[in-house]
């Protein structure tokens, strides 16, 4: 497979994690935002899928220092990120209820907590308070101060 | 002592300053040890002809042991710390300057690794991939693994997950084209 690409494939020694010292470090820093991102939502264990995968979109954001100040996001794409609309990470959201199945007399909007972007999509993952359904929305009102699950 | 005693029928002399021995029957002087601050050396066997005298003596005796035997007395210390001893205890005559084989099975450690410095010039050239896991939780939707990809010039990271290794190999394989493209 590697042939086929033109790629050099090199392996590190067995036991030597330092060999891979940009992974393993980045491994690190993805473990330390998840752990404090989890704590701060209140969120269950097992949506550290979700967890992951919101810092890895942070950190690519932000600056680093062996960047001298660049982020890894502008250095691939040669300019800068947007942090405008980001979310704080499982913060309390109001999405608003599709159109088309809603009657006159259902709530107009579902209580969730965001937890992540889907990329493609424009629109946020959140996750349903009660049903704990998890769902794609748009169009949703964020209270960002409001960590719900840990009231 | 007692040993020497029982193995070779000798007697001990002890006075101020040195220790005779002497042959029990024959009564002649086989050896002699000097008091050296606090504990008697032995010197060099002089007269001594039996065999068995011989190998008693080469034990206390031998020089090339001397040097080691306080480093094994110790406990295998280093280097430093016998030169220490050597300086608040003159009788301790040691020049631990021989490589030992018991501290080097003992007492390995690992290598410092050197700082890498390569630097890739175009995002791409370089990039670092390792594998996370397994959590003892699996996530909501089974997984245990991720695949992290970072790019070495921009540090831009990707995260994949995986609910078995197995699948690094596909997920490799569609971000390379995904780059190529």
């Amino acid at each position: 497979m590697y042939e086929k690409y033109d790629i050099l494939h090199q392996r590190t020694c067995v036991e030597t994690p330092q060999q891979n010292v940009v992974g393993e470090r980045k491994h690190q820093h993805i473990m330390n935002v998840t752990c404090s991102l989890l704590f701060q939502s209140g969120l269950s264990k097992i949506y550290w899928s979700y967890v992951a995968s919101h810092v890895t979109h942070l950190i690519n954001r932000l600056p680093s220092k062996i960047l001298k100040g660049k982020s890894p996001y502008e250095m691939l794409y040669c300019q800068p990120p947007t942090y405008l609309n980001l979310k704080t990470f499982g913060c309390l959201c109001f999405a608003s209820t599709l159109e088309n199945n809603r009657s006159k007399l259902v709530p107009r909007s579902r209580k969730s907590v965001f937890i992540g972007y889907k990329t493609g999509i424009k629109g946020y993952v959140l996750l349903d308070v009660k049903n704990r359904e998890i769902f794609i929305n748009e169009k949703m009102l964020s209270f960002m101060k409001i960590f719900f699950l840990t009231i | 002592m007692p040993k020497l005693i029982d193995d070779s029928s000798c007697k001990l002399i002890f006075s101020h300053k040195s220790c005779q021995i002497q042959d029990n029957t024959t009564f002649k002087t086989i050896g002699q040890a000097d008091l050296h601050g606090g504990l008697y050396c032995l010197h060099d066997p002089v007269n001594i002809h039996e065999e068995k005298y011989l190998m008693n003596c080469n034990v206390l005796n031998s020089k090339e042991y001397d040097i080691d035997l306080w480093h094994f007395r110790l406990g295998h210390p280093s280097k430093h710390v016998v030169e220490q001893v050597c300086k608040t205890f003159p009788y301790v005559n040691s020049s631990f300057d021989k490589m030992c084989d018991i501290c080097h099975l003992a007492k390995h450690h690992k290598l410092p690794f050197q700082i890498s410095n390569i630097v890739s010039l175009n995002t791409f050239d370089l990039i670092h991939t390792d594998i996370w896991g397994p959590i003892a939780i699996s996530s909501i939707h089974g997984h245990k693994y991720f695949l992290i990809i970072v790019d070495d010039c921009s540090r831009h990271s990707w995260i994949f997950l995986m609910k078995t290794k197995g699948e690094t190999r596909n997920l490799l394989h569609n971000f390379i084209i995904l780059v190529k493209n």
